[in-house]
């Protein structure tokens, strides 16, 4: 661990070559938080990824300080990836505003009073004052402080009421009233450590057990937490009854948000909300983003403007044939070719001829490359079919974009109302059977938007073994949008009872593959333990914001990948591999599976992109049996190539290759399975 | 798992309490839970209700004014002493 060592003594040296003090915004999940970081930052924040972890940390500047925001923690320790993270930044903060929220008093001093042990410079942000006023409660701040002995502000941060006090405030941050016996425990271990940024928070943090924070100090982890947390429990207890007490009935608002949290999570009336859930998201995601934007920005900016573009700039210099298909709507009317064996520089006359032809119409061009000569390969690697320059900027730019900010808001609505740990809870019971607890609902609903981001989005699950549970389910049996629409129109075709079929051989897929990979697992996972913070309106600035910040960071984390993916492709599509592997797959198709030999090309087009998959499979004449057959194939086929990338980095190379290799047998043993019972 | 203190006579898991009961945390059989319960505001001595149960599935507990939900295993482990039956209007 000398790194981090070196991390903590680099620290001392911040404020003097920035000039700009650390401050750290801390407090439970769900007290509004970030409203007070967009308060100080506005929207020009870095968000980066914590070395080692995979956990957020935005920063923006206010004044003289250097904001930085940290996960949502019930105390400073090392449960789960987020609290590292934030006992880090914490540990190094300059100054601490501690954000609490007032109807929560009893939970968020826990934390507070740990914060005031460890002796930061402190202001508390009294945090939902509104509905504390909703709740009936009443707190008597002032006692409150002189008991804490750091400042509290009042706010109500959706009102944005109480800002201006809590920037006064700011300068006043003082050390509150530590607990002194703890003091006195604290004095063995401080002689011993090393120097570092706030010597009696780490010193508290060894009292209390925690095992990293030891090490770099060199000295053994003591066994103190529980009777710590046991004295800090019973002495929360004693301020709040000193200072909270109850004042009026509670109020509609408050009685309703009861009302509304009970009602979500017992399942008769749970399922049918969660019904509408998804079906306003499929409305909204499936229906207005996937089809009718993406329709347009795919096709009409990038394949008919974008790939033109760059296509002809290679073109110029490299022989290429180019046949435009003229469009009336949907439909092909004319189909003409343009041969230019040396560039359509060389040939002047004829690209004359071939502007003039296209002007005015609405053309698809398609480009072929002669791939006779080096350059010609090179030219597709980057600029053909599958081109990094071309096919990979249309995907994210034009099709994925749009649809992530689709997926992200919603979650961020969700999220921000409070309903998704209460959807977590009325599901609890269907995820135990195969290994995982009810936060694994949110990346496998994900999953069936795009199987890429839902994969990143594993990390909110507590241990490693459920993470990869969640990966192999995703990247195995979930169909993402890409395929939804094809598996839906192809289904259609095939009817009732065969599309019935298919979802209880997908299903009854997923389930095996979480139960198999739950008994191959050592060890046992999670249960569910999880809060419910009282349902509430979502608030737009906070949406947006968490929408603007995952979108950006899913896109530089997914980008490179997505490129990486095509180059490989495209290398394998000139060097003839993929055609190799198609010519490899046709005689299982044909005997194994009962298909047309076509539809070994559909399958492994699948690896590069899932709709071309399925796409392939709805230009052939298959009949209701080889429907099933073939989706059931390629639904519980490999993942894209940007998914296993991402798999890749997610969950390690070794089991994304065991995915990835398994996926293969698996589609196909079910696949061949299902041919020969139907 | 430990022994149950033999200082309550009466004390059930909290899989076995019903909806709308009202009980005092007894003992918690996991260290690790213990310390988070502390965190969440629960712990050995606590007053709480349960709020909602699902069949099968988690207990939906509430203290003062936090709710809580609790997987099943976790419910096995935690062991309560059901001062009412029904929740009598408390707020």
């Amino acid at each position: 661990m000398e790194t981090l060592t070196i991390d903590t003594t680099l620290h001392a040296t911040t404020v003097e070559k920035t000039g700009k003090k650390k401050l750290v915004l801390v407090g439970n999940p769900n007290v509004g938080k970030s409203l007070f970081f967009n308060h100080f930052s506005g929207l020009y924040v870095d968000v980066s990824n914590f070395p080692g972890t995979t956990v957020e940390i935005t920063e923006g500047n206010y004044k003289n300080f250097r904001v930085v925001d940290t996960p949502g923690i019930y105390g400073v320790s090392s449960f789960n990836d987020e609290e590292r993270v934030a006992r880090d930044e914490v540990l190094s903060a300059d100054i601490v505003l501690n954000v609490i929220d007032a109807t929560n008093l009893e939970r968020d001093l826990f934390l507070t009073l740990q914060l005031i042990d460890m002796q930061f410079p402190m202001v508390i942000a009294l945090n939902m004052m509104d509905a504390l006023e909703e709740a009936g409660m009443e707190i008597d701040v002032e006692r409150l402080s002189e008991i804490l002995g750091v400042p509290i502000v009042k706010v109500t941060a959706i009102k944005k009421h109480g800002f201006d006090e809590l920037d006064k405030a700011l300068e006043k941050a003082t050390i509150g009233n530590t607990d002194k016996t703890l003091l006195h425990a604290l004095e063995p271990i401080l002689a011993k450590m090393k120097p570092t940024a706030n010597p009696i928070a780490d010193a508290l943090m060894i009292l209390e057990g925690d095992e990293t924070v030891a090490e770099r100090h060199a000295i053994p982890p003591e066994d103190k937490r529980e009777e710590i947390y046991v004295a800090r429990r019973n002495r929360v207890n004693e301020i709040v009854a000193e200072v909270m007490r109850e004042k009026s009935k509670m109020k509609f608002g408050a009685v309703l948000s009861e009302k509304l949290g009970k009602w979500t999570i017992n399942p008769i009336s749970g399922i049918p909300i969660l019904i509408l859930a998804l079906w306003l998201i499929y409305e909204v995601v499936g229906v207005m983003v996937a089809q009718r934007v993406v329709g347009h920005t795919e096709v009409e900016l990038g394949n008919k403007l974008f790939e033109p573009f760059v296509k002809h700039l290679f073109a110029t210099i490299t022989p290429v044939e180019i046949s435009v298909d003229v469009l009336n709507g949907e439909d092909v009317i004319e189909t003409k070719s343009f041969a230019f064996p040396e560039g359509t520089s060389r040939d002047k006359a004829k690209f004359e001829e071939f502007k003039a032809f296209i002007e005015g119409k609405d053309v698809m061009q398609n480009f072929a490359f002669s791939q006779e000569t080096l350059w010609g390969k090179i030219v597709t690697v980057f600029a053909g079919e599958f081109g990094a320059f071309t096919m990979t900027v249309t995907y994210l730019a034009f099709l994925l974009l749009p649809l992530v900010i689709g997926f992200y808001m919603f979650l961020a609505i969700l999220e921000d109302c409070g309903y998704l740990p209460r959807l977590a809870t009325m599901v609890d019971r269907l995820f135990t059977g195969i290994g995982l607890n009810g936060r694994a609902v949110i990346p496998i609903i994900l999953g069936f938007g795009c199987v890429t981001m839902a994969t990143v989005t594993t990390r909110l699950l507590q241990t490693s073994r459920e993470k990869t549970i969640a990966a192999s389910i995703l990247n195995f049996a979930i169909p993402c949008s890409a395929q939804l629409a094809v598996i839906t129109a192809l289904l259609t075709k095939a009817g009732g009872v065969y599309t019935l079929a298919f979802f209880l051989i997908i299903l009854s897929c997923l389930i095996a593959i979480g139960t198999i990979v739950d008994k191959l697992l050592p060890g046992k996972s999670s249960a569910l333990l999880i809060d419910l913070p009282p349902m509430r309106l979502p608030r737009a600035s906070n949406v947006l914001k968490k929408t603007w910040i995952k979108t950006k960071s899913f896109m530089q984390e997914a980008t490179p990948w997505f490129f990486i993916g095509a180059l490989l492709i495209s290398v394998m599509q000139v060097t003839g591999l993929l055609e190799g592997w198609v010519k490899l797959f046709e005689p299982i198709t044909t005997h194994w599976l009962h298909l047309p030999a076509e539809s070994a090309r559909a399958f492994v087009m699948g690896m590069v992109r899932r709709d071309f998959g399925a796409a392939g499979l709805y230009e052939l004449n298959l009949t209701p049996q080889q429907i099933v057959v073939s989706l059931t194939v390629i639904t519980l086929f490999v993942p894209c190539i940007a998914s296993l990338m991402v798999l890749i980095k997610e969950r390690g190379v070794k089991e994304a290759m065991t995915i990835w290799a398994g996926s293969w047998f698996f589609a196909f043993g079910v696949g061949g399975a299902v041919a020969f019972i139907i | 798992m430990q022994s149950l203190n033999s200082n309550y006579s009466n004390l059930v898991s909290l899989r076995a309490v019903k909806k709308g009961a009202r009980f005092i945390v007894r003992q918690i059989d996991d260290k690790e839970i213990r310390t988070q319960l502390l965190r969440f505001g629960l712990a050995e001595g606590s007053e709480a209700m349960c709020f909602e149960r699902l069949p099968l599935g988690p207990v939906i507990i509430k203290h003062r004014r936090q709710e809580v939900a609790l997987g099943e295993e976790l419910t096995k482990k935690i062991w309560v002493e059901v001062i009412a039956e029904e929740n009598r209007e408390a707020h």
